[in-house]
C-alpha cells in the first residue's frame, strides 16, 4: 500500500512540476483545479493531496513559494518553478517515458511480432 | 543532494512548527475561500458552495495532519510526544521511579567499577616496553612442603644460570625495616629488595 501511495505522490509530484511550467506562478488551489481539468476530470483529485506534495517539492528545492494577491483579490500562496525543478521536470519526464514505453512493450507485445 | 536537503529542512522544521502551522491554516483558508468564490460563481449557495470546497479538499484536518508529517519527521513529533508522556508517568509513580532510578544508577555504576577493576589488573599492559614478555615467576610444589608460591634464593640463582628464554632475571622481596634517625622516633619502613638486573627487566 505504501508503495502504491509513493509512486501516486510521484506521479502527482510531475503534474504539478509540469503545471507550474505552463502556467508559471500559481497558487495551490489553481494547481489542483489546473490538474483535474488537464486530467479531462478523470482524476478524481482530493485538492489536500497537492499540499504535501507541493511542501515535498519545495523541501528539494524544486519550487519556491511566497504569498501574493490571486486574481479575484485573496490572499494567497504562490508556488513557483525554481531552476532546478525545470531541471527536475526535464530529468522526470524522460523516465517517466522511458517507463510508460517499456510498460507499453510488456503490455502490446504482439505489436512487436 | 534533493532527498538530503530535504532531509535537512524536515530535521529543522521541528523547531519552529507553529509558525509553519499558521502559515499553512492560512494557506488552507485561502485555499477554501477562493474555491467557494468559484462555486459561488458557478450559482451554488452560500452554504452548498462552502460544503463542496471542504468536500473536494478532502478534510481539513487529514489535509493538515499530512502536511504536518511532510513537514517535519514524524519521528522528531513523536519523540517529543513520548518523552512528555514518560516524564508524567515518572511523575505520577514517584515510588516506582526512584526504584528504578536506584537501579539504573547502582547498575551503571557497578558495572563501571568492575570493569575499571578488570580492565586495571587483568586487561591492561604494564605501562612497560614489551610488557606482554614481563612474568613473573612462582614456586609451586606438586608435592612436599609448600614454600608459599616464593622462590628461594638458591633456587633462583640456579634458574639464572641455567636460563635460556629470558633477557634478564631479577628478584625482589619485601621487608619491614626500623628506621632510627638521631633523635626522631624509629619509623617502620615497607622496603623491597632487589638486585641490579631487577631494573633491566622493565627497560
Amino acid at each position: 500500500m505504501a508503495d502504491k501511495a509513493d509512486i501516486w505522490l510521484g506521479t502527482l509530484s510531475l503534474m504539478i512540476l509540469k503545471t507550474l511550467e505552463m502556467m508559471g506562478p500559481l497558487h495551490g488551489y489553481g494547481i489542483a483545479r489546473r490538474i483535474e481539468q488537464t486530467s479531462g476530470n478523470e482524476l478524481s483529485l482530493n485538492y489536500g493531496t497537492v499540499y504535501p506534495a507541493l511542501l515535498k517539492l519545495e523541501q528539494e528545492g524544486a519550487i519556491a513559494s511566497e504569498w501574493g494577491v490571486s486574481d479575484n483579490n485573496r490572499k494567497a500562496k504562490f508556488y513557483e518553478l525554481t531552476r532546478a525543478g525545470k531541471k527536475l521536470l526535464e530529468h522526470e519526464t524522460r523516465s517517466w517515458e522511458q517507463t510508460t514505453n517499456i510498460l507499453e512493450r510488456f503490455l502490446r507485445p504482439a505489436r512487436e511480432a | 543532494m534533493r532527498r538530503l536537503r530535504a532531509l535537512w529542512i524536515r530535521l529543522c522544521h521541528g523547531l519552529n512548527w507553529k509558525r509553519r502551522d499558521e502559515d499553512f491554516a492560512a494557506e488552507l483558508e485561502s485555499h477554501l475561500q477562493m474555491h467557494i468564490d468559484d462555486n459561488l460563481h458557478s450559482g451554488m449557495s452560500l452554504e452548498q458552495a462552502r460544503r463542496d470546497a471542504l468536500i473536494k479538499l478532502g478534510g481539513m484536518e487529514q489535509v493538515k495532519q499530512a502536511h504536518r508529517e511532510r513537514s517535519m519527521l514524524p519521528f522528531w513529533e513523536n519523540l517529543g510526544r513520548e518523552m512528555r508522556l514518560a516524564f508524567r508517568t515518572l511523575r505520577k509513580s514517584p515510588g516506582f521511579s526512584a526504584a528504578i532510578m536506584v537501579t539504573l544508577v547502582l547498575g551503571i555504576g557497578m558495572t563501571t567499577a568492575m570493569f575499571t577493576l578488570v580492565y586495571s589488573t587483568l586487561l591492561r599492559d604494564l605501562p612497560y616496553p614489551g610488557a606482554d614478555r614481563i612474568v613473573r615467576i612462582l614456586d609451586v610444589r606438586v608435592s612436599g612442603q609448600s614454600t608459599g608460591m616464593l622462590v628461594g634464593m638458591p633456587r633462583f640463582f640456579d634458574v639464572r644460570e641455567r636460563s635460556k628464554s629470558f633477557e634478564h632475571l631479577g628478584f625482589f622481596f619485601f621487608g619491614h625495616e626500623t628506621l632510627n634517625a638521631d633523635k626522631h622516633l624509629p619509623l617502620v619502613l615497607r622496603t623491597a629488595a632487589t638486585d641490579a638486573d631487577f631494573w633491566n627487566v622493565f627497560e
